[in-house]
């Protein structure tokens, strides 16, 4: 689906840009999960996670065989930072979108979606 | 000196200051490693992270770690033979929402080590405890504390904790001191 930020590139490029917004939409989400929701390919998505995460941005943190990913609350400028992607997120109906196909709350096993 | 097999995690720590420092790049040790230098004999990391806070012309830190054997290797530098890892991570120099304007600058004769104070070492570790539940950085925090009782200002420690909506966290870490830390397993 396309996105109003498919053209933003405040964060150094509109994937990128989409990227962080939707992190922040979904606050806690995982490689595999950004590639499926975006569309993208998982080269591109890993490429920008680890940027991201050098930058002490994202942090990641294993879980099994993936590793969860989540803006840092480290960061200096954590809450500003939240504040803006979530502002962006909020004029994009394509991410909310993206986001909402999402479901992450609780249900039993083997009760069909 | 030169780094080896059998140098320490402090002497790494002195080694790599000294030489950024000559080189005009002045890097302060945090992370588990500025904790370490404080515990020593509570805590062991292997990973030596510097925030720069005065950045050059990067082939001049690459050259001055290269001297000392250090290599690239992605993000991190790896020694030829010491275990110890390098990292810069981005700055600035900050525990949460704090920056950091000051820190610790310990001297031998002729090197240096600048690094967190006590109690941003403190506030470092617990950091991560507040925000990803990480009890070993609790119980770091603690040791950092038990080696240095003078020197971790809880006051501080309590009012950040409080900026950054922790405090009950902090309650958590101050029953700890209180009762002596964390044991080892």
């Amino acid at each position: 689906m396309a996105t109003p930020l498919r053209d933003d590139k405040l964060f150094g490029s509109p994937r990128r840009t989409e990227v962080l917004v939707l992190i922040a939409l979904l606050e806690e989400t995982y490689p595999g999960e950004l590639v499926r929701l975006l569309d993208a390919s998982k080269a591109s998505i890993l490429y920008i996670v680890d940027g991201l995460v050098a930058e002490g941005v994202l942090a990641s943190r294993p879980l099994g065989r993936t590793r969860r990913l989540s803006l840092d609350p480290r960061y200096f400028a954590a809450p500003e930072l939240r504040a803006l992607l979530l502002r962006l997120g909020a004029g994009d109906r394509g991410l909310q979108a993206l986001a909402a196909r999402r479901r992450s709350r609780p249900r039993r096993k083997g009760k069909p979606l | 000196m030169t780094i080896g097999r059998d140098s320490s995690l402090r002497e790494v720590a002195f080694e790599v200051c000294t030489a950024l420092d000559a080189a005009g790049v002045q890097a302060v040790l945090s992370g588990g490693g500025a904790a370490t230098v404080h515990a020593p004999r509570a805590i062991q990391s292997f990973d030596l992270d510097f925030i720069l806070t005065f950045r050059p012309p990067e082939n001049e830190a690459a050259r001055a770690l290269e001297v000392l054997g250090y290599r690239r290797e992605g993000v991190e530098y790896r020694h030829l033979s010491s275990p110890f890892l390098l990292e810069f991570p981005r700055g600035p120099l900050a525990v949460g929402g704090d920056l950091i304007e000051d820190w610790e600058t310990l001297r031998t004769a002729d090197q240096l080590l600048h690094l967190l104070t006590p109690t941003d070492s403190c506030r470092d570790r617990l950091s991560a405890f507040y925000h990803f539940a990480d009890r070993s950085s609790l119980k770091q925090a603690c040791d950092v504390r038990a080696a240095a009782p003078d020197r971790v200002d809880l006051e501080v420690i309590r009012e950040w904790s409080d900026r950054e909506g922790r405090g009950e966290a902090f309650e958590e870490f101050l029953r700890l001191v209180e009762a002596g830390g964390i044991d080892p397993w």
